[in-house]
């Protein structure tokens, strides 16, 4: 019996993971002419890299993948610049840590489109609309990193023994100090792991892109209208570019995974 | 907590790798600025289709020759290059450097473009379509049409052997492929396109959703309900062209970008094929689209923009447009465009007409979609649809 | 013990000196949320109450759009019953595989990577492969077809089957987080419990039942309580698998005011009343962490 569960678990498992990536893989490898046939085959019949050149020789699809990697980029350093002296701070005053955990649970409670709409409406007054550099979605994407890294870092901090710090502010060293020598290093490996959940938060992101990038796009919303538009081989060559650093990211973030430090987060 | 301990200690990095990834990211950040589009191209937003954009850059490529300029051709949707002209106006500066907007689009966005004067045009007034003309001049002239498109009739030849010619004919068809007949049923001006051509072909002014023309319509509507394909209610022009790609339905109505997207992918001349849409009592008719060309308020480089626009709609250029794309141009000297692709679509041409010109024609178009899915997918009785929303219409004008 | 206990105001003191230098080490994140979180919501706020059609404020012109359009109250509805029932699945199946997979077996550590995987992909990417396996002519009905069944119509707008289909893509896409949740839980049940359990004869089913499950119960509240309030938001899977129009709920309702009337009023006020919805229903997670 137990077998048999476990073995339908598998199974399901398996399955569920294979199916998607393997049909991302053949759709992308399919010329279009192929991928209107009835019955659709699982196997292409003639493989080709055609869709993966017009990808990178497309402007617009090119631009999008630059655009991808510079704002999900950008997107860390910022959400680390303004979350590492407040992560600290947090762990170090629980009171603190505690009203700014209530505020950052809003980002997560109001829906994208609470903010996305009103942002649009804000960023066409300040001339941020669909920024070919997509400052605009950069500063949204920020805005919905804090809460992840937030949380990650404050709990990393708190691992930190206040002993440490106290004891190399005796050695004469300032709180700034005390903080980037002692504390920073102890907590890099939570540094690593939010830097790279951020970067797929923003890889990823779909709604705010929809909204906010209009001719300038990044890749979620491209492949959003490719596919809608029924090109599905040059979108799954897009979805094959896209699901790559995702799963870099995810095999790297797996001892994070194991212990446990996502629990809460839950993207 | 312990558990963070033991994923610190043992996953402690090599300091080497967090100094890379950090190089890495900004590297990363400078591309993106990087991304800040380059000074010296041009910047042409046009509602092009991916597949069609190779054949529109050949023709492109004649004015980059000529002058030396570079252009960049961004395709997109019309909703969107609204949106980005619009947010462009109100930033005071932008970077698209020329704009296409559909028909629809033109009276919202007139103020976001520059006017166009007679030396910006040349003899361009002589030589197009005076109705095109017309439809570009909102307070003064500021577009001028750089292609018109209107819709046709889509049908798979294979299955059905040849297109229905009356509204008899199609509502045959229908019976004889139940679930197989495709509307652009979904809540946006798409389907108000899909409703006009048959309102008009009855006689009804399509101002009106209480007229005689309006009624035959709807009844038409309601008696072939019951064979439409179920995902209707949610089909726009993407969707129900990739339906049909995909063998789902075997007719519907759509502009002649689905063609082209059919012929890129296999599927056109065979089977798919363009048709003029049924005759009803009054005749045939169709609705006219189309994009204009204008140029922002801000754009960087009016001049060479308007050395562009001269270009786009010149003599040469139009009749490139017509052969490589199959684009019907407004240019009265220009040759037809067509070949077997779009039979359909030239059949059609002098049944051509404008939507409604009234100031509250978004008002009067939903409406119409709204009667439309109350009468279709709602089994309501199209008389009293129609009265109670031409009632509303009026209610609310007064209010 | 009272050193530790006397050091605690002192570490505070010793690590941050000066509350009120201290404090600006939160300034930017606070002034950041006070600018990009704070200040939209209250745009949103004047956007709703505003007409679209003359600019006066203030207004009920576009509540009264939304209350009128019956795709709002079929939003409205879709927008308790979609996240309901996935939340549901997702923690029903967490269960099951992470009590399945707890066992000790050849290559667990492969299948439990494999679990993360649906929830690892972009959204839009896995979203745009269930589409193309479950369309009309899609993959799942080519097997079926294979097989000689009838076709399935899987998404077909307003039928109860396109809602149970975008209930079940949603929650395969979202089960993992709960199994991680819940895994993590397992694991930390210690083994004597179960020693103990078994000794007293409680065996499968029993074990399962008074024992586990009881201990589990934490876990289990945060997760329902956590991906409870990420259902509500529930925007990109309905968006594409059927369009605004298939399967509505208030984010796709808002954007289709949006995008397709141009109406920034009605689509404010549409995501206001979702915003609402998940403000109540996120009470009792604000408890919660307050006691923590």
């Amino acid at each position: 019996m137990r077998r048999a569960l476990l073995g339908g678990a598998i199974a399901a498992v398996v399955a569920s993971a294979a199916v998607p990536l393997l049909l991302i893989a053949k759709q992308a490898m399919t010329p279009e002419r192929e991928s209107f046939a009835w019955p659709p085959a699982w196997l292409p019949h003639e493989p080709t890299l055609e869709n993966f050149r017009h990808v990178l020789a497309g402007a617009e699809l090119f631009g999008g993948l630059v655009r991808s990697v510079g704002v999900a980029a950008a997107t860390v350093i910022s959400t680390l610049a303004l979350t590492l002296p407040a992560a600290w701070l947090g762990a170090r005053a629980p009171a603190v840590g505690r009203r700014l955990d209530a505020v950052l649970v809003l980002t997560r409670v109001l829906p994208s489109i609470a903010i996305a709409v009103p942002l649009a409406v804000l960023f066409v007054r300040a001339g941020l609309y669909n920024d070919p550099s997509a400052l605009g979605l950069w500063l949204a994407h920020t805005l919905l990193g804090l809460p992840l890294a937030f949380f990650v870092l404050r709990a990393a901090f708190a691992a930190v023994p206040v002993e440490l710090e106290q004891a190399a502010r005796l050695d004469g060293a300032s709180a700034l100090g005390a903080f980037v020598r002692v504390s920073m290093p102890l907590a890099r490996p939570a540094l690593a792991t939010a830097s790279l959940l951020v970067f797929l938060l923003s890889w990823d992101e779909f709604a705010f892109a929809l909204l906010l990038q209009v001719t300038n796009r990044t890749l979620p919303p491209l492949l959003y209208y490719l596919s809608a538009f029924g090109f599905p081989g040059l979108s799954s060559a897009l979805a094959a570019i896209m699901v790559l650093p995702a799963l870099v990211i995810v095999i790297l973030l797996e001892p994070a995974f194991r212990s446990g430090l996502l629990a809460g987060s839950g993207r | 907590m312990v558990g963070t301990r033991r994923a610190a200690s043992a996953a402690l990095r090599d300091p080497r790798a967090a100094g890379a990834v950090a190089v890495a990211l900004t590297l990363c950040t400078a591309a993106l600025a990087g991304c800040q589009r380059d000074d010296s191209a041009l910047t042409l937003a046009l509602a092009i289709l991916p597949g069609e954009l190779p054949a529109y850059r050949e023709v492109v490529a004649q004015f980059e020759r000529g002058t030396g300029e570079r252009v960049v051709v961004v395709p997109q949707q019309y909703a969107d290059i609204r949106r980005a002209l619009a947010a462009e106006a109100a930033a005071g500066r932008g970077t698209i450097d020329l704009a296409e907007l559909d028909v629809y689009s033109l009276a919202p966005s007139a103020h976001d473009v520059r006017t166009l004067d007679a030396a910006d045009v040349g003899d361009l007034p002589e030589v197009l379509d005076r109705a095109a003309l017309d439809a570009g001049t909102i307070d003064g002239l500021r577009f001028l049409p750089h292609r018109l498109t209107w819709q046709a009739l889509v049908y798979d030849h294979a299955v059905l052997g040849r297109a229905p010619a009356t509204w008899d004919d199609l509502v045959a068809v229908a019976r004889a492929h139940p679930g197989r007949i495709g509307v652009k049923g979904a809540l946006y001006e798409g389907l108000t396109c899909d409703v006009l051509p048959f309102v008009w072909a009855a006689g009804g002014s399509g101002e009106r959703l209480d007229d005689d023309g309006a009624l035959a319509a709807f009844r038409l509507f309601a008696e072939l309900a019951p064979f439409l394909d179920p995902y209707s209610a949610t089909f726009k022009e993407s969707t129900i062209a990739e339906a049909m790609a995909r063998g789902e339905i075997v007719l519907h109505l759509n502009w002649p970008f689905a063609m082209s997207l059919y012929a890129s992918q296999g599927l056109a001349p065979d089977p798919i094929r363009s048709a003029p849409l049924p005759a009803g009592p009054s005749g045939r008719a169709t609705v006219l689209g189309g994009g204009y060309l204008g140029i922002p308020r801000n754009a960087r480089h009016p001049e060479r923009s308007r050395a562009l626009l001269r270009f786009l709609l010149s003599r040469d250029a139009q009749a490139g447009l017509a052969e490589r794309l199959g684009w019907f141009s407004a240019r009265r000297d220009a040759p037809l465009a067509g070949g077997a692709l779009l039979a359909g679509y030239g059949a059609m041409r002098a049944d051509v007409r404008p939507r409604p010109r009234l100031v509250d024609y978004p008002r009067l178009s939903r409406a119409w979609q709204q009667a439309f899915r109350a009468v279709v997918f709602g089994g309501a009785d199209p008389e009293r649809t129609l009265r109670d929303a031409q009632r509303e219409l009026d209610g609310r004008a007064g209010a | 013990m009272t050193e530790r206990r006397a050091q605690a105001p002192d570490a505070v003191a010793g690590a941050a000196p000066g509350g009120l230098r201290a404090r600006l080490a939160a300034a930017p994140l606070v002034l950041y949320l006070a600018a990009f979180l704070a200040y939209p919501a209250l745009v949103a706020v004047r956007l709703a109450f505003t007409d679209a059609t003359g600019g006066a404020f203030p207004s009920l012109a576009s509540f009264r759009v939304l209350v009128s359009d019956e795709l709002f109250w079929r939003a409205v509805a879709g927008n308790l019953v979609v996240p309901a029932a996935t939340v549901a699945l997702e923690v029903v199946a967490g269960l099951a595989l992470a009590l399945a997979l707890a066992w000790r077996f050849p290559g667990r550590r492969l299948v439990r990577a494999a679990v993360v995987v649906p929830f690892a992909l972009p959204e839009i990417v896995f979203l745009t492969v269930a589409r193309s396996l479950l369309g009309t002519r899609g993959y799942a009905n080519g097997a079926l077809a294979a097989a000689g069944l009838p076709a399935v119509d899987f998404l077909a707008p307003g039928t109860a089957l396109s809602y149970a289909t975008v209930v079940a893509v949603d929650a395969w896409r979202t089960t993992p987080v709960v199994f991680l949740i819940l895994l993590g839980a397992l694991a930390a049940i210690p083994e004597e419990i179960g020693e103990a359990a078994r000794l007293d004869g409680a065996r499968g089913f029993r074990r399962l039942a008074f024992v586990t499950l009881p201990l589990l119960g934490p876990a289990l509240a945060a997760a329902v309580l956590l991906r409870g309030l990420d259902a509500l938001r529930i925007f990109a899977t309905p968006m594409v698998l059927t369009g605004a129009e298939g399967v509505p709920v208030l984010s796709t309702y808002a954007y289709h005011q949006w995008s397709d009337y141009g109406d920034d009023g009605a689509a404010a006020a549409a995501a206001m009343a979702l915003a609402l919805i998940a403000v109540v229903a996120s009470i009792p997670l604000l408890r919660r962490r307050e006691a923590a």
